[in-house]
């Protein structure tokens, strides 16, 4: 068992490395447009959304939009708090303590 | 703009993950509780840290190993889910291909979401500097370890860390670094057809797709925006 995930960790590892590195491997042998950059720079909202968006609304690979759904009203608690206070550390622990209070007290 | 000593940048980059060290602490010990309990020696889960460092796909691994998930599909899921890191590394490619190739693989091999997301908004403001970005990522790569091994002592005496709502330091930090970014209407855009995006392509897509799928799609739309204005 153990050799078997520490191959599979190894996998993982390289395979996440060459994602990495794979445009920065590109790149260098390719000029890039000032176009491209300008593209480039919608990267990063668009990531970030796509990691989020579905966390929330599908916390279990499942469309879940109901107010059962805990993720989804932390969530929703998170990011006004990010819009209105951009406080990090307050975020997540106003977070956490929602999904906490909502699974322990509330059986959610 | 006048460009600080390489040590100044190193530790305004380890200054800069400051305010995440939280989020990242909590996910961290999330990551080694959930580990153990899918039955991850301490020695295992430390190694997946300190080789993959990638919370979101370490996480998303643990969850197919308790679900029986056969190994194929775990790696095939995870590099899909790392897709985004081609998209950081072309964006932050302009800057790190002066570096040269040394620095370009350890920098690669410390990305991470938080390192990209700092990063590229001090390399917007600020002169580029690699030592900035080495700071940071070392900073995170470093926490990301320790707290993975306390999360894995941690597991003898606190159970499950679901219940303590743990697994939500990641969407929590991951909104609190997206919020900021959107400051005009075509980044507001980009995010509502995005999240739209990821929804479909959840559910109209196998597995894990609709990351590649709404991340590029979603640059693309912004790209369009962006081309057409300029016209």
């Amino acid at each position: 068992m153990e050799a078997e995930i520490i191959g599979l960790i190894i996998g993982i590892a390289v395979l996440t490395f060459f994602t990495r590195f794979g445009f920065a491997l590109i790149l260098k042998k390719t000029k890039i447009s000032e176009k491209w950059n300008k593209w480039m720079a919608y990267i990063p909202i668009a990531v970030f959304t796509t990691i989020i968006v579905p966390s929330l609304l599908a916390p279990n690979e499942e469309l879940e939009l109901s107010i059962q759904n805990e993720y989804l009203i932390a969530g929703i608690v998170a990011l006004l708090m990010a819009y209105k206070t951009k406080n990090l550390a307050g975020t997540v622990i106003i977070g956490i303590s929602i999904i906490y209070i909502l699974r322990v007290f509330l059986g959610f | 703009m006048k460009m600080p000593k390489p040590h100044k940048a190193f530790v305004d980059g380890l200054k800069a993950v400051t305010p995440l060290a939280l989020g990242v602490a909590s996910f961290a010990i999330a990551y080694g509780l959930l580990a153990r309990k899918a039955g991850l020696s301490l020695f295992s889960l430390t190694l997946m840290s300190l080789l993959v460092f990638a919370g979101a796909a370490q996480f998303l691994t643990i969850s197919m190993l308790i679900s029986g998930t056969p190994f194929i599909l775990i790696l095939f899921t995870t590099f899909v889910v790392n897709s985004r890191y081609l998209l950081m590394g072309a964006s932050l490619g302009s800057y790190t291909r002066k570096w040269g190739t040394r620095w370009q693989i350890l920098l690669s091999f410390l990305l991470s979401d938080e390192s990209y997301a700092l990063t590229i908004s001090y390399f917007t403001k600020n002169e580029p500097n690699k030592y900035y970005q080495l700071g940071v990522s070392l900073g995170l790569y470093i926490e990301w370890a320790i707290f993975t091994v306390i999360g894995g002592f941690m597991w003898s005496f606190s159970g499950d860390p679901q219940t303590w709502g743990l697994d939500f330091a990641l969407p929590a930090t991951f909104i609190v670094i997206l919020v900021p970014m959107i400051t005009t209407w075509k980044h507001t855009t980009v995010c509502l057809t995005t999240a739209v995006l990821s929804i479909v392509g959840l559910v109209f897509l196998p597995t894990k797709w609709y990351i590649p799928f709404a991340a590029v799609l979603g640059t693309t739309v912004g790209g369009v925006l962006e081309f057409w204005k300029r016209k």
